[in-house]
């Protein structure tokens, strides 16, 4: 039994997300992933690449991100420095091919296995920034201008990409997307995924809590609603604390489902 | 009648391209050539990932769907007709050569390709009503499909698609019909007018990159961030027929204030229109009185003006300076300077003055016939008081004036 919820043994998929992955792989196109927080949309990258055993590189986008960042990075700082002190180093500053660094997306395509490419919350970055990585998703490859090389994918990646929905994504971007949007997990659904962290957990307790997360989901005035990733947190609290919701009055351990004050003081 | 849905969506304001609709043939081919069985529920899916790429669509396309599909097909017949297609759709492959050029088609050749497959389209429809309900030949059997490999969750499965279409759960998320404080607070993150300014700091990469290139020898590179240049001012109508639309005039506003982007945001009030002077608060006596005159003075050319109001009134308002009205007026004004402007005038002269001026009306278009309505529309260019009308009037504002 593990409580982890960040681990991709318990992922559960849903048939329209695989069809998704599936539509992606056959289109070569990147997948477009948005979602509620906490539907498990970056561990779906991570799944697939274990499920599928290729290797998974990963770039976290931040508001300060452009588009060169991942490809590569010319360190110029340690090639002056080394052209000015020249000693005990194995790099030559005459090869400016030493001073230069893959970065996720420039390594996912020099990989030489089919591999996993994951772009998080692309729409931290600015909204120009999917434009100008039109050309390499289409091409899969892009120029080192230091040295004039061109790296060329070997194997096309499988590309993921997730977002908050921040900022719109251009039109021009989204045509070459298959997109899918992760709908919260239903009743069903969500007891196969308590089941794949907690196998032993007694139905009693299991059909109780739920009943009383998709209640706390379905009130209107809460700001931000509890997510999958809370309700499995609720839950193994629920184990270790032995409680039984049936003889309770109000729900137990409200600050794990609830992150907002103000949701926490409507409820009590 | 696939084509007939791929219009359909176009026609429910789906941007959908010939690049996904290339896009999806292939998928179905490929699929086909796989012998993987497609059956209604099945072909929703696949044409929602490749054709849809935002969930503010996924309420249009359910519409699309059921508007296609429903009145047309059981769930039986389904697969005959989609299998019948196939099999047509697969004498016409594209050559991989083909497939490869796809993304560099010139736009001609496109629709080219496009009208081409209408024409054979058009066949198939015209003969259609024969092949509904002929047995399953093709690859696309009818046992239930069982996927390979991955682990799979149980819900949702023995679903029409129909069924899950007709419900629209996703109506929630159109852009059309809802505003909120985050939608307008992104639509208003593109209003920006981007300019150097601020002193010259030391660009650290550019001074190593320079220095690099001179083999060693130190050049210094300053450079000035660029900071959004945007000086935005809104006049909102209060009270009176605009009372059930203040929920979404002060989510507006309220959004502007957040955004805090601008290099300065300000805002005034009127009352279904204004003559001489606005109010810089929503309480209408001369404390807060502030003249056009000054406001003009105040605010510089390049300033964009954002009207928000129902634009709904009686017409004299707009259109005279009756002698009552003007009377009842200027009893409130010591220093009376009249000016005898009609309402209309005073909107031609912020025109005028300020030529980025939109009007943003909470009112659907359908009453924009209303006398009063049209004579403004035709002064200042109106949008509608949703994300949609926002991010169009925005463009608008960007556009002019430069």
């Amino acid at each position: 039994m593990t409580n982890d919820f960040n681990q991709t043994d318990n992922y559960v998929l849903s048939n329209e997300l695989e069809e998704s992955i599936k539509i992606a792989e056959l289109t070569k196109r990147p997948l477009l992933i948005k979602g509620e927080p906490g539907t498990g949309k970056t561990l779906l990258a991570e799944y697939y690449a274990k499920k599928k055993n290729y290797p998974i590189y990963r770039w976290h986008i931040k508001s300060t991100t452009v588009a060169g960042d991942g490809l590569y990075f010319y360190d110029a700082i340690t090639r002056l420095n080394d052209s000015r002190f020249q000693d005990n180093t194995q790099r030559d500053v005459n090869n400016i091919n030493d001073y230069i660094r893959f970065e996720a997306m420039g390594q996912s395509f020099k990989s030489d296995v089919q591999s996993v490419l994951l772009i998080d919350e692309i729409d931290k970055a600015d909204v120009e920034f999917p434009n100008d990585l039109l050309l390499e998703l289409d091409k899969m490859q892009f120029n080192i201008n230091e040295t004039g090389e061109t790296v060329k994918a070997i194997h096309r990646p499988v590309v993921f990409i997730t977002s908050n929905s921040e900022k719109e994504l251009p039109d021009a971007f989204l045509r070459r997307c298959i997109f899918h949007y992760i709908d919260f997990p239903n009743e069903v659904m969500m007891k196969d995924i308590v089941h794949a962290h907690y196998p032993e957990i007694e139905k009693d307790l299991l059909n109780n809590a739920l009943s009383i997360f998709y209640k706390l989901r379905g009130a209107d005035e809460l700001r931000k609603k509890p997510s999958t990733s809370e309700l499995i947190d609720w839950i193994n609290i629920l184990l270790h604390q032995g409680v039984d919701l049936k003889k309770i009055k109000s729900i137990p351990f409200l600050g794990s489902l609830l992150k907002n004050e103000e949701d926490v003081e409507k409820l009590k | 009648m696939f084509l007939d849905f791929f219009y359909g969506l176009r026609a429910h304001n789906i941007p959908v391209s010939t690049r996904e609709l290339l896009d999806f043939i292939d998928v179905i081919n490929k699929y086909s050539s796989e012998g993987e069985q497609i059956d209604s529920q099945r072909f929703y899916q696949i044409a929602k990932s490749v054709f849809i790429k935002d969930i503010k669509y996924y309420d249009a396309y359910d519409q699309a769907f059921s508007a296609t599909f429903s009145n047309i097909i059981g769930e039986s017949n389904f697969k005959d007709l989609l299998s019948k297609w196939l099999e047509d759709a697969k004498k016409t492959k594209l050559s991989d050569q083909r497939k490869k050029d796809a993304m560099n088609l010139p736009s001609e050749e496109l629709i080219k390709e496009l009208q081409k497959r209408i024409d054979e389209q058009k066949e198939r429809h015209d003969g259609g009503n024969k092949w509904i309900g002929t047995g399953g030949t093709s690859a696309f059997g009818h046992s239930g499909f069982n996927p390979a490999g991955i682990r799979v969750g149980g819900a949702g499965k023995n679903r029409s698609a129909l069924a899950v279409a007709g419900e629209r759960k996703f109506k929630e998320y159109r852009t059309d019909s809802v505003i909120n404080i985050r939608q307008i607070k992104l639509a208003l993150k593109k209003l920006r007018l981007l300019k150097k300014s601020g002193k010259p700091k030391l660009d650290i990469k550019k001074t190593i990159d320079k220095t690099v290139a001179n083999a060693g020898e130190i050049e210094i590179v300053k450079s000035r961030s660029r900071k959004n240049n945007l000086k935005l001012v809104l006049l909102m109508d209060v009270g009176g027929s605009m009372t059930s639309f203040s929920q979404r005039v002060s989510d507006l506003f309220s959004a502007a204030n957040q955004t805090n982007h601008f290099k300065e945001l300000h805002h005034y009030y009127f009352h279904n229109i204004f003559y001489d002077d606005l109010y810089t608060a929503p309480i209408f006596n001369q404390d807060y009185e502030i003249s056009l005159e000054k406001i003009y003075k105040r605010h510089g050319r390049d300033t964009k003006f954002i009207i928000i109001g129902d634009g709904y009134m009686a017409p004299y308002e707009l259109f005279q300076m009756t002698s009552n009205m003007k009377d009842f007026y200027y009893s409130f004004k010591k220093d009376s300077k009249k000016s005898n402007r009609t309402g209309l005038d005073q909107i031609k002269s912020i025109m005028r003055q300020y030529p980025d001026t939109i009007w943003l009306n909470p009112e659907g278009k359908s009453l924009w016939q209303e006398p009063t309505i049209s004579a403004i529309s035709k002064t200042i260019p109106m949008f509608e008081l949703t994300v949609d009308g926002l991010e169009k009037g925005i463009k608008s504002l960007l556009g002019a004036g430069k």
